[in-house]
């Protein structure tokens, strides 16, 4: 029982050392695209948890479809580091995990901003985060932040 | 040194291989699929296939699931996160405790809900064959029932709690238990009437960019008429410093307690503590090495060498997934 109690004050210990870090996303440096019936515009806390499988099926019970640059992209590091907090290899990671667990269909990784456009227009139910002024979006294709 | 099933040692082992699918059926419906293929000398090509999930999962309203099949039993973070998958395990192997405890597959209906309100509430309701089934036959028409919740209050942390119960008509274990009554057991000691099991089990995950812990621990109690009841309780406790986005040295402690009158898991006292570090090439691909030591201060059928058990052993595993 010793035991037990010392491994249980370690974990709380650990818990309270970091409980101060937060994750801090600057969004502001991304543009968003959407194709989502009288969605032109979300608050930040909503793309956010959209982006992170916060939501399965948008109001109009289409399904969400996550649109991402490859990982191989030259887009892909600036929206992992301002979505995701994280490295590309650390985007991946994270979306691999949650489709292995079952609680998530794959995003569409797509190597340019013009293939990233085109897949959101012909897919409904489809948004997806580029670094801000890649590429001109369509305004009927564009989310703001609310 | 690696052992097999029979006890040989091998200076290498290849381990399982895990095949998964993940399909979109329709807008609401997708069918997930995970079959192994492992290593096991009794068989002609010296290789079993298994499978290990296989669900057709209706998502009829937001975040709000029904599901239908083989799945790995949501009672705990690691087997609702890794499964077969050794590529995200954190360490080389699982936790002891899922070789005495948990039931690692139901196969039945499960209600999922994930992500609700601010602290993303998640449920997973489930009913269906439980310990001493097999894909195809129950010893009884009583299902097994799991109950697990969690939450999610920031970013990379998830904090869950389960309830699982099942009654057992012989005490057969069949392929969705995971583990087995003790196989050092001779088959005509063993004890066959009914068992009422109940487990009960604590997770809490925090993995970040910088750090990672882990946390599993249960309480099972395994009552029948001859024994009374046995109290049971297993504890892991991982932590990992990510020195770097690749680099990542840890420290493990497991450790699981049968009771003596217990006659499903049959007594043990195990503890195993490791070191080890993990070099992730790529989120595909990482290299464990492994320095770790097991005691084992009781066994039922062990009673010639009480104390000592494992180790220390060196151990390296190499985990690739595409």
């Amino acid at each position: 029982m010793r035991t037990m109690k010392t491994w249980y004050l370690i974990v709380l210990g650990l818990l309270a050392a970091h409980l101060s870090y937060a994750q801090k996303s600057d969004i502001g440096e991304l543009d968003f695209i959407i194709n989502v019936n009288g969605v032109t515009e979300l608050p930040q806390s909503e793309i956010l948890k959209t982006f992170k499988n916060g939501r399965s099926l948008w109001d109009s019970n289409q399904k969400v479809i996550i649109v991402l640059p490859a990982k191989n992209s030259s887009l892909a590091s600036d929206v992992a580091k301002n979505l995701y907090n994280t490295s590309v290899s650390g985007m991946q990671k994270f979306w691999l995990a949650l489709v292995f667990q079952g609680r998530s269909s794959p995003p569409v990784f797509l190597q340019s901003a013009q293939d990233i456009v085109e897949y959101v227009e012909n897919n409904p139910g489809a948004i997806a985060a580029i670094p801000a002024g890649s590429i001109v979006i369509p305004s009927n294709l564009k989310l703001s932040i609310k | 040194m690696i052992r097999d099933e029979e006890g040989r040692k091998a200076s290498f082992a290849i381990g399982e291989h895990d095949f998964f699918v993940n399909a979109t059926i329709s807008n609401k419906i997708t069918f997930i699929g995970e079959y192994v293929v492992r290593f096991n000398s009794k068989s002609a090509t010296n290789y079993l296939p298994s499978i290990e999930r296989s669900l057709v999962k209706f998502n009829y309203t937001n975040n709000h699931s029904v599901i239908v099949g083989k799945v790995h039993t949501p009672l705990n973070y690691w087997n609702d996160s890794y499964h077969h998958g050794r590529v995200f395990f954190p360490v080389i192997d699982r936790p002891l405790g899922f070789s005495y405890f948990i039931p690692l597959h139901t196969l039945g209906l499960q209600f999922q809900g994930q992500n609700l309100g601010k602290l993303n509430f998640g449920y997973d309701v489930m009913v269906g064959n439980g310990i001493s089934s097999t894909d195809v036959y129950h010893d009884s028409v009583v299902p097994s029932f799991s109950a697990s919740f969690h939450i999610k209050p920031r970013d990379g942390m998830r904090i869950g709690a389960s309830y699982y119960w099942d009654n057992l008509h012989d005490n057969t274990p069949g392929v969705h238990s995971g583990h087995s009554t003790a196989s050092s057991v001779p088959l005509d000691q063993r004890y066959e009437g009914p068992v009422k099991f109940r487990l009960t089990s604590f997770s809490f995950a925090y993995f970040k960019d910088n750090f990672e812990i882990l946390n599993e621990s249960g309480y099972n109690v395994s009552t029948t008429d001859t024994t009374g009841r046995a109290n049971n309780f297993y504890q892991f406790v991982y932590a990992g410093l990510n020195v770097t986005e690749k680099s990542t040295p840890y420290l493990l402690g497991d450790y699981i307690h049968v009771a003596d009158n217990d006659v499903h898991a049959y007594p043990a006292e195990r503890l195993k503590i490791a070191l080890g570090y993990r070099y992730s090439f790529d989120y595909l691909l990482n290299v464990k090495i492994q320095l770790e030591k097991e005691w084992e201060f009781k066994h039922a059928f062990h009673q010639n060498h009480p104390i000592s058990y494992g180790g220390p052993f060196l151990r390296i595993q190499v985990a690739y997934g595409f």
